[in-house]
């Protein structure tokens, strides 16, 4: 089954939602692209407050009615008579648990609208004792939607139950484009913790190398360990081999810790010489990567001699040298004869020169010329 | 009236610095159409209030009435 890819973001989500509060399309909102989100946020909430201060006292009281007309009346009342945007903020002033009676006697499509114009922060009693299943309905139909960025601004207010029933229906596809508007906070990650083991799986299964790598990049990989462990090893090969061509170097060493050896040996496999020489220095050395470079094929040690050799950037290939085990390194020499001749020269010169630090310079001492 | 000073009135409020530094033209188009939206909600609003009110069932009309007028 084809799945749809998320849009690629070319409003700001802040600019999205001034264009929302003030009923126009956000292309129609012109000039505040270079405005930090900070002060967008500030300037949503001070036109929020100019255009509906003057209401307020009629919102509250169109709230307190709610306890007068019978739940049912007072669903279809609001559904037909009651435009979304002022919906949301007659919900403001809702009694909590008036709100929970009402959420299930109105249309989910209607709550979405309610949702979209919702201050999150003056929202949050409420929304706090809504029911999860409501929530996660209204959830799906926003994920239909596309409505990313809004839904990235209620992690904070809804409970760890209202995020996990928002979140499990949400598609790989959807998680990818949600995740980096996320703002992360405990609950956020008690759910993504306990992403149900299906729903990891359609993640590392069903987004292509190249986006898993955009989400490798927008999580911690503490947060990302899960999916990794379920991504199949081509497709570990095929997200290192879209980090490298990205020069995510720092991105990919965070990973170390959380990958298995396998997935080490098909990232590393997949690594050029000169993406070998700029990542060894940066990652966490332990046993398993020692292990995975033990075995790297000679075609790589042999290309990664020529890079030294060629680059003569010879502090970075002192740390890259001293970083391999002892039997690497020896692995690494036997081969210096393969080297061209005008190579083997500048090496030889630059251990001679200490350059290469005192392993390589012992080694060197005891290849033949 | 300066740009600003015009998104200022219509904000009751001075706006982020990083907004008040906008062009002059940005400005007043933001602070028309913050203007247009609020006069636009207010009629929507008296709109939503006679139409609820003639819609609601007879005998709730009163007290309808009496929260929102």
């Amino acid at each position: 089954m084809a799945v749809a890819k998320a849009p690629v973001q070319t409003i700001s989500p802040q600019v999205g939602r001034i264009a929302r509060l003030l009923r126009l399309d956000p292309g129609e909102i012109h000039g505040l692209d270079g405005v930090p989100d900070a002060d967008l946020r500030i300037l949503h909430d001070q036109i929020s407050r100019t255009l509906f201060a003057e209401g307020q006292k009629r919102f509250a009281r169109v709230a307190g009615l709610s306890k007068t007309i019978p739940g049912p009346l007072a669903g279809v009342l609001a559904e037909k008579f009651l435009p979304p945007v002022m919906a949301a903020r007659v919900s403001e002033n809702l009694d909590p648990a008036k709100a929970r009676d009402l959420i299930g006697r109105v249309s989910i499509a209607y709550l979405a609208e309610i949702a979209l114009a919702l201050d999150p922060v003056r929202s949050r009693p409420v929304v706090q004792k809504l029911p999860p299943e409501p929530i996660g309905k209204v959830a799906q139909e926003l994920f239909a939607r596309r409505e990313y960025a809004v839904m990235a601004e209620f992690v904070g207010t809804v409970t760890v139950d209202a995020l996990v029933a928002a979140l499990n229906v949400a598609t790989p596809h959807d998680l990818l484009a949600v995740v980096p508007l996320l703002e992360w906070n405990d609950n956020l990650d008690k759910v993504i913790a306990e992403l149900p083991e299906r729903q990891v799986a359609e993640i590392a299964t069903s987004l292509t190398a190249a986006e898993l790598a955009d989400l490798a990049m927008a999580l911690d990989p503490s947060r990302m360990g899960r999916i990794v462990a379920a991504v199949p090893l081509d497709t570990a090969a095929g997200i290192a081999e879209e980090l490298f061509s990205r020069s995510e170097y720092a991105g990919m060493a965070r990973f170390v810790d959380v990958v298995t050896e396998p997935i080490l040996h098909a990232a590393l496999g997949v690594a050029s010489a000169h993406d070998l020489l700029v990542i060894v220095p940066l990652l966490e050395w332990s046993d398993q990567i020692d292990r995975v470079v033990d075995t790297l094929p000679d075609a790589i040690l042999d290309g990664l001699f020529a890079e030294i050799a060629g680059g003569g950037d010879w502090d970075a290939a002192k740390v890259a040298f001293e970083r391999l085990s002892p039997t690497a390194q020896h692995r690494l020499f036997a081969r210096f004869g393969r080297l061209s001749k005008p190579n083997q020269k500048k090496i030889r010169a630059a251990a001679e020169a200490g350059e290469l630090g005192a392993a390589a310079t012992a080694l060197l001492a005891d290849t033949p010329m | 009236m300066k740009p600003d000073a015009d998104l200022a009135a219509v904000l009751g409020a001075s706006p982020p610095e990083s907004v008040s530094a906008l062009p002059a033209a940005t400005l007043s188009r933001l602070a028309e159409q913050i203007a247009a939206a609020k006069k636009r909600g207010q009629a929507e609003t008296e709109e939503s209030v006679r139409t609820a009110i003639a819609g609601v069932p007879f005998a709730v009309r009163g007290i309808v009435k009496k929260a929102v007028l």
